[in-house]
């Protein structure tokens, strides 16, 4: 369970920075507003870090019913998380319609190499810490 | 395709049917007791029927993905029947879906009034949807052997 915490912490992190990362994109781009720095600070990194060691343990649980193998399964797993999320909200803006669509296509498009990159970090570091 | 992800998918999308009902009644009542202001006609027959089409479509569709990722994930998750639906829907469903699409919403709640009321909606009406989808899903599916 510690090491969980651990692997989930370091992969929260970086979860948190390549999402901080997309968002400065989206600002540069002009999608976002200045302001949604101040979001970066609040919301965003501080959010995946503790959603990053949530999935982390939630990996290490379900770590047998996950298919692939090594690493591989970390990417698998971060694909899953990907569609279970981003792709469910998103849906739903399309469904329902929203009064900001921007704000739910970035995070479609952007957040699939937040997860990639998540996915195969919790791969790594889980097999690399956790199962050596 | 295992039979028992087949069984996933058909219980899922039976759940959702379930599913979308509560939601709907769900969100009626978030504006009958004020957690958000009130749609204009919101009690009209032609906007719950609009409104419970839409839901049932859009959970149905869900509830098959969920059953299907229930089936994968099932020996993993304690307890059996019901209480493992519950478990899972909980966890995958309320917390993985709902819980984070409302926080994201939140985040961005500076955007508008509209988004703060989805963030609200998907907090409350997830956790009334997501149980239910739960229970039903645990009664329902049987793994096959």
């Amino acid at each position: 369970m510690k090491k969980d915490f651990v692997v989930g912490l370091i992969g929260g992190i970086i979860n948190g920075i390549i999402a901080s990362a997309m968002v400065v994109q989206g600002i540069i781009i002009g999608a976002y507003p200045l302001w949604a720095i101040e979001a970066i600070v609040k919301n965003i990194i501080a959010i995946n870090i503790i959603w990053g060691i949530i999935f982390a343990i939630l990996y290490s649980k379900f770590y047998r019913s996950i298919p692939g193998k090594g690493i591989w399964k970390g990417l698998v797993y971060g694909l899953m998380l990907y569609f279970l999320s981003n792709i469910y909200w998103f849906s739903y803006v399309l469904a329902y319609g929203d009064p900001s669509f921007i704000t739910a296509l970035m995070p479609f498009i952007v957040g699939i190499w937040v997860w990639i990159v998540y996915g195969f970090m919790l791969g790594i570091l889980y097999e690399k810490v956790i199962i050596k | 395709m295992e039979k028992s992800y087949l069984m996933g998918m058909i219980a899922g999308a039976i759940a959702g049917i379930a599913d979308g009902v509560v939601s709907t009644f769900g969100n009626s009542l978030g504006a009958i007791i004020g957690l958000w202001p009130y749609i204009e006609g919101e009690f009209t027959i032609s906007f719950f029927l609009t409104h419970i089409i839409a839901n049932l479509t859009w959970n149905i569709l869900w509830g098959i993905v969920f059953g299907f990722a229930f089936a994968m994930v099932y020996d993993c998750i304690p307890s059996k029947g019901i209480k493992k639906g519950l478990i899972f829907s909980l966890l995958f469903y309320f917390l993985l879906a709902d819980i984070r699409t409302s926080q994201i919403l939140f985040g961005w709640s500076a955007f508008g009034e509209g988004i703060l009321t989805l963030a609200k909606a998907f907090a409350w009406t997830g956790f009334f949807a997501s149980i239910t989808y739960g229970a039903v899903l645990g009664y329902l599916y049987k793994p096959s052997k």
